[in-house]
């Protein structure tokens, strides 16, 4: 596995420019975390990694391994149900354990086998990370996957993606810096507007570790 | 809706009885007494069964063929390019030019079938199209990140999107091919055949038996058509497997 370096990346949508000549390392097998306030490109950073977006100048390294992720939106089938939403995205083998990982994080028997349509808001968030964690790859990306939970079901949910994670690298999209202390993640600062990150040549290519800066 | 089906059962009796000509307007009763004599002929059911088979074929053929095309037009926009123009004059050539046309290209046995694969089509085409394309881009990429493939793709995000396309666009393709079949039955009078009936009805000028096969061709229309979509409906749930994917 390799360090994912973003190297002065610039992306924009039509005029808007999101990400100016951004730099940043996340480090293999670890857990970097992306703080900063609703619109300053978290998202943005999120899809050029998974490599939905491609960057206007710039470049992304390390990116090309398999994926798995909780986009922001659940992003699930809704006329399948939470069970089969996540095996649809696992080789037939692993079907058995979907059942018990969806009962870790409360699913009764019942939950599991409603159509996502059905289900409700944290619990469709809850299927989505179960299929983010249980498929296979060696990046993790979760944006806001924890987002809209209750406070025990978020406990059980990030103990279980702290667990199940294994070796990935983890790239954990938030709002709130204590969630990424819970993850000892390197935190770093997405600022809003076109500014540029990093700017002085020390501190770029490497994540932030000031955690200060992410109280938005 | 019943009590309107009488009620104008009744306007069509009143009617006809104050015409009082059977060769204008036959009542009610008279038609029901010729439907009654003409089912208990062996070529009523001849012609049934063989109008059924080639007008039914027709539209199945035309129910694959638009499919298919169509799958491969929203796969490949090379297709797409190509088939368009081909489609929408399908679409918009009358009928009664088809029918022409085939007669002078198909034996007139296939007539039918030949014309009700044409209507069908572009119809099929269009609404597999548009149901393939209205599947949820978000979900497609989701599926790309997690290596989704080939088949539980199908199943999981493109046939929930194209179903009710696919039931809406069968259902007025089903009426198309019944009218332009025995139309073109009418005009290319293959023997043993629905559209063959009529017209003797018609030279014969036998009101009873011209409106009773009318009723006739509205029963299998609507009888096909509930087959079609029944068996539709069940494909679809079968593939889509109601929650697991495979
Ligand atoms: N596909 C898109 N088209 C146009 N603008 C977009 C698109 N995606 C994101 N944006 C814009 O880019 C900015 C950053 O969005 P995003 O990366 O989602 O931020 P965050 O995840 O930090 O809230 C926002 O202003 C948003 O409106
Ligand atoms: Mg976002």
């Amino acid at each position: 596995m390799r360090d994912i370096v973003l190297n002065e990346v610039t992306k924009a949508y039509g005029e808007q420019t999101v990400l100016r000549e951004f730099t940043a390392r996340f480090k293999a097998g670890e857990v970097s975390a992306l703080l900063g306030p609703s619109g300053a490109g978290k998202t943005t950073i999120a899809r050029l990694v998974l490599g939905l977006e491609r960057p206007d100048a710039g470049t992304i390294s390390g990116a090309d391994v398999r994926c798995s992720c909780v986009f922001q939106e659940d992003r699930l089938c809704p006329g399948l149900t939470a069970e089969a939403n996540v095996q649809l995205v696992l080789p037939h083998a692993q079907w058995p354990r979907v059942a018990e990982a969806l009962r870790e994080l409360g699913f009764t028997k019942e939950d599991a086998q409603k159509q996502a349509q059905y289900l409700s808001g944290g619990q469709k968030r809850r299927v989505a990370l179960v299929r983010a964690v249980e498929a296979q790859g060696e990046l993790l990306v979760l944006d806001e996957a924890f987002k809209g939970l209750d406070e025990e079901n978020r406990e059980k949910a990030v103990e279980y993606v702290k667990r199940g994670r294994g070796g990935r690298t983890l790239l954990l999209i938030t709002h709130d810096p204590r969630e990424a202390e819970t993850f000892g993640a390197k935190s770093m600062y997405v600022p809003p507007g076109e500014k540029v990150w990093g700017g002085g040549e020390e501190t770029r290519g490497e994540v932030d570790n000031n955690s200060e800066r992410s109280s938005s | 809706m019943a009590l309107a089906i009488l009620f104008w059962l009744l306007v069509w009796q009143v009617a006809s009885l104050v015409i009082g000509q059977e060769l204008f307007l036959p009542s009610p009763l008279a038609v029901l007494r010729a439907l009654f004599s003409m089912v208990q002929e062996q070529v009523f059911w001849l012609s049934v069964g063989n109008s059924l088979l080639r007008i039914g074929l027709g539209f199945l053929l035309g129910l694959a063929a638009g499919v298919l095309l169509a799958s491969f037009s929203v796969a490949f926009s090379l297709v797409d390019t190509l088939l368009r123009p081909l489609m929408l004059l399908v679409r918009s050539t009358p009928v009664a030019s088809f029918i022409i046309l085939a007669l002078v290209w198909v034996n007139s046995r296939y007539l039918s079938t030949f014309i009700s694969f044409l209507m069908v089509l572009p119809v099929i085409y269009s609404g597999t199209y548009a149901g393939l394309r209205a599947a949820d881009k978000s979900l497609l990429e989701m599926a790309a990140v997690f290596h989704v493939g080939f088949w539980r793709r199908m199943r999981a995000i493109y046939l929930p999107a194209l179903r009710p396309f696919l039931l809406s666009s069968c259902e007025l393709a089903l009426g198309m091919s019944w009218k332009s079949g025995v139309a073109a039955e009418v005009i290319g009078l293959p023997v043993g055949t629905i559209g063959e009936r009529l017209y003797q009805a018609k030279i014969y000028l036998m009101m009873p038996e011209l409106f009773a096969w009318t009723l006739v061709i509205i029963l299998l229309s609507g009888l096909f058509g509930k087959l079609i979509i029944q068996g539709l409906k069940m494909a679809a749930k079968n593939l889509s497997g109601e929650g697991a994917p495979e």
